[in-house]
């Protein structure tokens, strides 16, 4: 039988799916040392796993070098990829929000012109877009939160999770986005080719997933 | 300013050698397989007015469009797709032209993906059109030339998932779903997240009974069999119509000797807005999206002003390379030419002897270089199969490049 691919999101999410599929009996024990190696094989020869940066696995998956991708739903927003979107695993649960100083609401509802520091340009782009609100968008690759307290820009678009950065900083949330967390994408052809393969193994997370939350 | 004499933009690409070579054989031999079922090949503009590219559907297409202004400021656009230019070449006709017309292309299209996402720009196509004729003969004979073509070309492992764009539409309307969600469920399956489907079909007020088929048919393929149990669990009389449509169908493509091919796919997620009745995608191994896709799609036609219902497919020839070459890896060999080396007092003889080899169907190369060792390394390295070498008078020395191995013929011996 053929193999199935997993992409998964490097760090947190990756350890989480690993414990997951654990618990439907795949387990891969080369993963689990310290390695140096790029792709791993589970204990049963079925299945393969990579680990990559989060925002190369809708890629991944999209070429079809992967079948399945585990990652955030930020991720599966910004890159806009031809991915089937399959499964809320509802771990690594959070939310895109807008965050500033608290005296920028004001602004924010006013309509004007304002800049936006955010990771995610695509999802910040969409969402002032729906509003028709006329924006600044600054691209950042990490610590967005410095954006507004050194006055590079008004307001951050971001991942919030307990909202500790920010209150440390002295921020607030300020409009929710769209609430996050881990999902399961398919390759559109490996849906089909692979089909009863991939149904099974969703099959099988989803009951899990029903009988945890009974 | 860069200086990009050398460069080609992002999203297009040369084709040399032997990938060259396979592109024209592949396209030669689709071609025949259309050609055989008596489709007419037609060529259309590469650049049209914008219009014929975004009328219907202009929202969705305009952002990935090539576009185009002319001298005189109108608005223009690259060729984005071949369907839409037949259409209004149809839809241009007096309206007596008899029906059915066939169609056939392969033809060259433009469009923008997302920024690198390292995907073709340009990319190839051939295709066939069916228009002025609504009949399950119709599109299961669009799915047997696909399938003819495609085998021409020298694959055999594949599968067409066939599902049926009017199912899924009666289902969802029947279910007395408001305007509101309907529109929600349509932008859900249209981004392909099944995540979003889901809680927006278990929020909808829908009997357990039908939410639970419904949550199945998000994901759903299999063979014959599963129609049939689909359809035994349809409530929507007219979405049991259109199964019952798929099941007629099988039928012709069984009669047609190609059914082990087909699968079913009622997949909520693979629905396609364009699409009328049935529609399918043709996938291999080793290539991540379809090989080929197709189906009718009754109300593209109306919008160039003629209601005429239409079937088709377009083969993406890019990916069909790819996974031709995945198998059989190209080799940079030219055995089956050869060289003719040849002095001032032999070059007239060597000429009416290449002519007469040509006529037979050969591949005969003239050779410039002043000594047979040049013209020998030269055949080596570009690995041509033999040498022949008129020395002089009516005796040819044929040299086996791969063997070095010499026989020594005459004239009348070759001719």
């Amino acid at each position: 039988m053929e193999q199935v691919t997993f992409a998964l999101a490097k760090g947190r999410l990756a350890k989480k799916a690993m414990e997951l599929l654990k618990e439907l009996g795949i387990t891969c024990k080369e993963m689990e040392g310290e390695s140096r190696k790029l792709l791993f094989t589970s204990d049963d020869g079925k299945y393969r796993f990579f680990l990559s940066k989060a925002s190369d696995v809708p890629t991944y998956v999209d070429y079809g070098v992967a079948d399945i991708g585990i990652v955030g739903k930020d991720t599966i927003l910004e890159e806009n990829r031809s991915v089937y979107e399959v499964l809320d695993l509802e771990f690594g649960k959070c939310k895109m929000a807008v965050a500033g100083k608290p005296e920028m609401k004001e602004l924010l509802e006013s309509g004007k012109f304002i800049r936006v520091a955010t990771k995610y340009p695509a999802i910040a782009k969409s969402y002032f877009e729906k509003f028709h609100r006329p924006v600044e968008i600054i691209k950042l690759n990490g610590s967005v939160e410095l954006g507004p307290i050194v006055g590079l820009s008004d307001v951050i678009v971001d991942i919030v999770e307990s909202g500790k950065t920010l209150e440390e900083n002295g921020l607030v949330v300020l409009a929710d986005i769209e609430p996050l967390s881990a999902r399961c994408i398919v390759n559109t052809a490996s849906m089909k080719v692979k089909h009863d393969a991939i149904r099974n193994l969703l099959n099988n997370i989803e009951d899990l997933r029903r009988r945890e939350n009974a | 300013m860069k200086n990009y004499t050398l460069h080609i933009p992002e999203g297009v690409k040369d084709y040399i050698g032997p990938e060259a070579a396979l592109k024209d054989k592949i396209q030669e031999q689709i071609k025949e397989a259309f050609r055989s079922y008596s489709y007419d090949l037609i060529e259309t503009p590469t650049f049209e007015y914008l219009n014929v590219f975004t009328v219907g559907e202009g929202e969705y297409q305009q952002p990935r469009l090539y576009h185009l202004i002319s001298r005189q400021g109108e608005m223009m656009a690259l060729r984005s797709d071949m369907t839409r230019a037949i259409a209004r070449v149809v839809c241009t006709q007096k309206s007596n032209t008899s029906l059915p017309q066939r169609y056939g292309y392969i033809a060259s299209s433009f469009r923008y993906p997302a920024r690198y996402q390292g995907k073709l720009h340009e990319f190839t196509q051939a295709g066939i059109e069916l228009i002025g004729k609504n009949c399950l003969e119709a599109d299961a004979e669009i799915i047997k030339v696909a399938i003819a073509a495609i085998k021409q070309a020298g694959l055999k492992d594949f599968s067409i998932h066939i599902g049926s764009s009017q199912f899924l539409e009666n289902m969802l309307s029947d279910l007395g779903l408001s305007e509101g969600v309907r529109s929600q469920v349509y932008e859900a399956i249209e981004r392909k997240d099944g995540v979003k489907l889901k809680n927006i079909l278990e929020l909808a007020q829908i009997d357990e009974e039908t939410l639970k088929l419904l949550l199945e048919l998000t994901q759903c393929a299999g063979s014959i069999e599963l129609l049939a149990s689909i359809k035994d669990r349809m409530t929507s009389q007219r979405a049991k119509k259109a199964l019952g449509d798929l099941e007629d169908l099988y039928e012709i493509i069984k009669e047609y000797g190609v059914s082990e091919h087909v699968l079913f796919d009622f997949s909520l997620l693979s629905y396609g807005k364009y699409y009328t009745g049935m529609m399918f995608q043709i996938f291999c191994e080793g290539i991540g999206s379809a090989l080929a896709e197709g189906g009718r799609y009754d109300r593209l036609l109306n919008e160039f002003g003629r209601d005429l219902p239409a079937v088709g497919v377009g083969i993406d020839i890019n990916l069909l390379m790819q996974r031709l070459m995945q198998i059989e890896p190209l080799e940079e060999v030219q055995t089956n030419r050869s060289l003719i080396v040849s002095y001032a007092n032999t070059r007239k003889v060597s000429i009416q002897v290449g002519e007469e080899l040509r006529k037979q169907g050969m591949i005969i190369e003239n050779s410039f270089f002043d000594s047979f060792e040049e013209a020998l390394n030269y055949a080596k390295e570009k690995k041509i199969g033999g040498i022949l070498h008129f020395i002089e008078g009516a005796s040819i020395e044929i040299y086996n490049v791969a063997t070095g191995q010499v026989d020594v013929k005459s004239v009348d011996e070759l001719m």
